[in-house]
């Protein structure tokens, strides 16, 4: 019981992803075998993690005891938090923190000697309620001097670059609490500026109370602010990359604009060029619709986080007239204008895609053009093409008529001459004009229209003409009329 | 191909070519292959904190957010 009453001088948190039990497990093992005495709401037995029970608290698992720290496996939202917890009698004292973060510092080398990956880590140095000036100042001290401490590289390397913190006249940004939560007015959060390159930040706590504010309310603002700025810096990075592809697509859309076309041999614009530029700018427009997405799902997650944190913040803070906010209000406004920053981003894609877009159409209505062009030329080239065909035609025509005529002149007069010859002048003379002519002119002229029809029919490959019949008849009964005369004379 | 995979292949295949070079820094025996090999371990090194880094934070940002 005695140990209850020992004062928490200062508390670390090393943070892992949830899924990643193996690194959980062999940190866990390492923090707990430090320990005398086990207890917890849960039976040790079993995974370590929880999966399935997703605190949206922080929730303490296991809770172990050993020498002056407590240790405890705890829960967070998304993430797993190991608490190393710091108790003493004597109150706290640059001394007592210099042996605890010693301690830390060990557990730390251990695991990543064992290949434990930290998702990130913290430290929070407690002073007495009411904030004690002097103590407030030791531990800015010592929190700048393990900045320049060889022994903090070869850390995981931070979420973030070092973020040098406002100058608001100190080494530190404090907010103060709400007097509910750490044991009445006057307690108050300090954060300090982060070291580089190591991944842990350093606060302090000012509370007349700190257990609730150590064990559970802290990890829940630090591992928020831990996930936000993992994402943050992801996003970044991420954002640095896509800026540099615009520039270059948007580079190389100016380029392609201005190019010369090349042309083809009768000096035309080349329809196969212009077609792969409209592929080359297709290609772009596909990368700036990718990074668009990108950048619009980063102001979500972005949105989102920021939201959750403003969230803890408030639940934190005293928010009363006069109280002060300076924790609060720069990482609003630092993660602010970083969402900021992304939609900036999103945007100025959205701009490139448009640009991109009426670069094709652009190109695309060179080609129409172009296509209108040669579709023009062709349908000249058609129709000079289609008189020249008419003017044969005609011309086979009158050539035909001229033919036909000759045919029948020619018939008319050797059937005539023949006829006569056979039947003998002086018959010939008995009769009338028009018997001698009648007969002679359905065979002229039946010959002459049947050759007509016959070589439309072998043309068609058809006897289904009636033309062909009919001349056919014509000429039948014309001799059949001329063989009749001949006989009765 | 489950891209978080690929990215811890990618951790082990850095963390690998460490141990090769560290392995060649201590069989080297002129100071400036020794040096060589240090480089290069220090470049694997950071190669293996950057995909760590970046693995964490795709697992969060992938992950069931609450």
């Amino acid at each position: 019981m005695a140990e209850e009453a020992r004062r928490i001088n200062a508390a670390h948190y090393f943070y892992l992803l949830k899924e990643d039990e193996e690194s959980l497990g062999l940190l866990w093992s390492k923090v707990a075998s430090d320990g005398d005495e086990t207890s917890s709401q849960l039976g040790l037995t079993g995974p370590l993690t929880m999966g399935e029970a997703r605190a949206d608290r922080c929730m303490v698992l296991h809770h172990t005891k050993g020498g002056a720290n407590d240790y405890c496996l705890a829960m967070l939202p998304n993430l797993a938090a190991i608490e190393v917890i710091d108790r003493s009698d004597n109150g706290p004292s640059r001394q007592g923190w210099l042996r605890f973060l010693a301690r830390v510092d060990d557990f730390r080398t251990l695991s990543l000697e064992k290949g434990v990956s930290l998702f990130g880590e913290s430290t929070l140095l407690v002073i007495p309620g009411g904030g004690d000036g002097h103590l407030i100042e030791e531990a800015a001290d010592l929190v700048g001097s393990r900045v320049n401490a060889s022994g903090m590289t070869g850390l995981p390397i931070a979420g973030e670059a070092v973020e040098p913190l406002p100058d608001l006249g100190g080494a530190y940004l404090a907010s103060d609490l709400k007097p509910s939560l750490a044991g009445g007015d006057g307690c108050r959060l300090f954060r300090f500026p982060a070291p580089e390159p190591s991944s842990v930040s350093y606060w302090a706590l000012a509370a007349a109370d700190p257990e609730a504010m150590v064990t559970n309310l802290f990890p829940e603002l630090d591992s928020r602010l831990q996930e936000l700025t993992r994402a943050a810096s992801y996003f970044r990075q991420q954002r640095e990359s896509i800026m540099g592809e615009r520039a270059d697509i948007e580079r190389k859309v100016g380029a392609l604009l201005h190019k010369q076309v090349q042309t083809t041999s009768d000096n035309e614009p080349n329809t196969g060029e212009l077609e792969n530029r409209i592929s080359s700018l297709s290609r772009m427009f596909g990368l700036l619709a990718t990074d668009s997405l990108m950048a619009r799902q980063a102001d979500t997650r972005l949105g989102n986080d920021l939201e959750l944190l403003r969230q803890n913040l408030t639940r934190l803070m005293d928010g009363r007239p006069g109280s002060r906010d300076e924790i609060g209000e720069y990482l609003l406004n630092k993660y602010s204008a970083e969402l900021d920053a992304v939609r900036t981003v999103a945007r100025d894609l959205d701009y490139s895609r448009q640009n991109a877009e009426a670069a094709i159409e652009v190109v695309r209505t060179q080609v129409e053009l172009l296509r209108a062009r040669e579709e023009a030329v062709i349908q000249e080239q058609t129709k000079g093409l289609l008189k020249q065909i008419l003017r044969l035609q005609e011309e086979g025509l009158a050539l035909q008529v001229a033919a036909g005529l000759i045919e029948f002149v020619l018939i008319f007069y050797y059937v005539l001459l023949s006829w006569e010859h056979i039947i003998g002048s002086a018959a010939a003379e008995h009769l009338t004009p028009f018997t001698r002519m009648l007969p002679i002119l359905g065979i002229a002229t039946g010959a002459a229209l049947g050759t007509h029809f016959l070589a439309r029919s072998i043309k068609n490959k058809t006897w289904r003409n009636p033309g062909l019949w009919v001349t056919g008849a014509l000429l039948l009964f014309s001799l059949v009329m001329l063989i009749i005369i001949s006989v009765t004379i | 191909m489950d891209l978080l995979k690929l990215i811890e292949e990618a951790i082990e295949d850095e963390r690998n070519a460490a141990a090769k070079y560290r392995k060649g820094a201590e069989l080297a025996e002129d100071p400036e292959t020794r040096s060589f090999f240090e480089q290069l371990v220090g470049w694997e090194q950071g190669h293996e904190r950057i995909l760590r880094d970046r693995l964490a934070a795709l697992k969060i940002i992938r992950g069931n957010h609450q």
